[in-house]
């Protein structure tokens, strides 16, 4: 799994798309040696073991690897697609991102929706 | 057919009889009910739900809105009837066209009545009966009429509800791009903000807590963590982006 993500994340890389990790690891060292192990540059969350992993309970998580894929707004748009048709997916929704100047990675102030 | 007839009968006589006063009216519909629920325990455990107090009672709370129309002495028999109609069960329609009766009254007359506060909280009970739309129809219009700032809260808080439920149940077209979920927050979020201290506002901030979730087109709650250096990420940070999240780990 972690090739393809590295892969992407050099792929998608300077365009408004970022990916996330949340991990289950046991310890958040373990974590910092995989990550280096496996030349991990993309940030992670590091979420707890699997069984008691808050993160994953909240978003329905029973397996792993899990992958959501969420629009420049927020709302979930795809889960557990791989591959090909996963990276398809992240290009469409990466294209529907309105263009902004330097699009930065702090927002400057939380949108609300409102009605 | 004889039943049909009785119930005509009822009506037609009701207004005669109309009681100059609903308190003893209901007070002896209730011991009657009590007499009711004792002598069928009696009788084995089964209700006969034909011989109910409410058959009785039911014509005479009709009877007594109807004399008060359009004043607020309508309104707690009106309320009544929601809360008590379904056990007419020896009335042909089992009291159903008495409840649409009270509900249209209560659409006609009393919009702006601060107490039509309990007949909203009664009426989302009566949804599979009386059809979603028409009810968000009511509440949309108590929002407008109603100067009461609780009411008119207490009112947005059930059409949220109503968007949740046509969402869950796959039902409901999207407005605007949004699904009926979308909207249901949106206007939880407008409603915790713009009657900040009313029981509904209260009611919607956990009410938002709890329908967080993750299903395809919802919006994602926020993550926070710490980092593997134990420095706090939030996915919020990434608002703008295309957030490819993936749950992994080795173990």
């Amino acid at each position: 799994m972690i090739p393809h993500e590295r892969e992407m994340a050099r792929k998608y890389a300077g365009k408004p798309f970022t990916l996330l990790g949340i991990n289950s690891d046991q310890s958040r060292s373990a974590l910092k040696s995989t990550m280096e192990k496996e030349k991990i540059t993309w940030p992670n969350i590091w979420g707890g073991p699997a069984s008691s992993n808050a993160i994953a309970r909240a978003w329905e998580v029973t397996g792993w690897p899990t992958l959501f894929v969420l629009d420049h707004e927020g709302i979930v748009r795809h889960k557990n697609l791989r591959g090909a048709a996963l990276e398809k997916a992240i290009e469409e929704l990466i294209a529907k991102v309105p263009a902004k100047p330097a699009a930065s990675s702090q927002p400057t102030s939380e949108t609300s929706e409102g009605n | 057919m004889m039943l049909g007839a009785a119930w005509i009968l009822l009506t037609a006589a009701a207004p005669l009889r109309a009681a100059d006063e609903l308190g003893p009216l209901v007070d002896s519909y209730d011991a009657a009910v009590r007499a009711f629920v004792e002598s069928s325990g009696k009788a084995g455990g089964a209700i006969d739900l034909t011989k109910h107090p409410a058959n009785e009672t039911l014509p005479q709370v009709q009877a007594y809105a109807e004399t008060h129309a359009g004043t607020p002495q309508a309104m707690p028999a009106l309320v009544w009837m929601l809360k008590n109609a379904r056990n007419a069960a020896g009335i042909p329609t089992g009291g159903k066209v008495a409840v649409k009766w009270a509900v249209d009254r209560l659409a006609r007359d009393h919009l702006g009545d601060p107490a039509i506060k309990d007949a909203l909280a009664l009426m989302r009970y009566l949804s599979f009966q009386l059809g979603h739309e028409h009810l968000m129809n009511i509440y949309q219009a108590v929002t407008e009429r109603n100067q009461d700032r609780a009411v008119q809260a207490q009112a947005w808080l059930y059409i949220a509800q109503t968007h949740f439920v046509l969402g869950a149940g796959g039902e409901g077209a999207s407005r605007d791009g949004q699904t009926p979920r979308q909207q249901a927050k949106a206007i939880l979020k407008s409603l915790i903000k713009d009657y900040a201290g009313t029981p509904a506002a209260e009611e919607a901030a956990s009410l938002i807590k709890t329908t967080q979730g993750t299903g395809i087109g919802m919006e994602a709650p926020d993550i926070v963590g710490p980092d593997a250096d134990g420095k706090e990420i939030r996915m919020s940070q990434f608002h703008g982006q295309v957030v490819l999240l993936h749950f992994w780990g080795f173990w």
